[in-house]
């Protein structure tokens, strides 16, 4: 591609429409608050029309103002994305923590927790199908997600076979599998939601680590 | 500029993934919620269910290095 002659991708009405839509269904999940798409049409409109003339307010201001370069372009990606992710799953990450629920049995609890595992996995095989996914980071995903896998499925069995003496072990176990695998994946800013707090942790730490925040 | 389109490919890639996951995560402590309200652990059908889902992942994140 020539970026001399190629349009900037904040001003494609493909991706700008994706990041609409994207965030239209984040909300529509977390808050329940559905908008259609036509609407979601006239938003990437205006979007891609505030877009047009910021930028050129802001080439106004950059000429009068300019004093040094300004950095890459490229530099800008990621920074862009880990902002746009964050606001997405801050927004939607406490609605959708099953282990956030006060769960009042084993079996609820172990089920809460599954929920959990199951969204950090979709998180995870986005991040290993993706054409920037790097070997290291995707052999310890698969390393932690067969942990927790593992952990889970004795979890599972403990609390439906109603084994009292193994269930507790059992369960913080799961819990700590799986918070690690939310929590890695977390640090490497692909956002998963993740395992809620153990009875003796504060709920925010752990919410934190598990929707991006440090671990 | 190259590097840019792809960081945003990447990340529309996996907040789509997000956003699914978080539906399905949403749809599951609803059902929590239920289970609690309702004072009764999952059916075997609600069992079968989850496991369905983390199975499918399971077997596609561990890929070809899989464990079964």
């Amino acid at each position: 591609m020539d970026p001399t002659t190629s349009k900037p991708w904040y001003k494609s009405r493909t991706i700008i429409g994706v990041l609409v839509s994207l965030v239209c269904k984040i909300l529509a999940t977390a808050t329940g608050f559905d908008i259609s798409e036509p609407a979601q049409s006239e938003i990437t409109g205006l979007v891609l029309a505030a877009i047009s003339l910021g930028g050129d307010a802001m080439a106004v201001y950059g000429r009068v103002k300019a004093r040094q370069p300004i950095g890459k372009p490229s530099e800008a990606g990621p920074a862009a994305m880990a902002l746009l992710l964050g606001a997405g799953l801050a927004l939607g990450g406490p609605v959708a923590c099953a282990s956030l629920v006060e769960t009042e049995t084993p079996p609820q609890r172990v089920y809460a927790l599954m929920a959990d595992y199951a969204a950090a996995q979709r998180a995870a095989l986005a991040y290993i199908e993706s054409d920037r996914a790097e070997k290291a980071v995707v052999d310890r995903i698969r390393q932690l997600d067969r942990a927790a896998y593992d952990a889970l499925i004795a979890a599972e069995a403990a609390a439906r076979r109603g084994d009292s003496a193994a269930i507790a072990a059992a369960t913080a176990a799961a819990h700590h599998a799986v918070e690690a695998l939310a929590g890695y994946l977390a640090r490497r800013g692909i956002g998963a939601a993740g395992a809620g707090p153990p009875a003796d942790r504060p709920a925010g730490r752990v919410a934190a680590a598990a929707f991006g925040g440090a671990a | 500029m190259s590097a840019v389109v792809h960081y945003i490919q990447l990340g529309i890639t996996i907040a789509d993934a997000v956003t699914r996951g978080l539906a399905e995560a949403v749809e599951a402590r609803r059902l929590v919620e239920r289970l609690v309200a309702e004072g009764r652990d999952p059916t075997a059908e609600e069992w079968a269910r989850i496991r369905r889902v983390i199975d499918a992942n399971h077997e596609a994140i561990q890929g070809e290095d899989g464990d079964g």
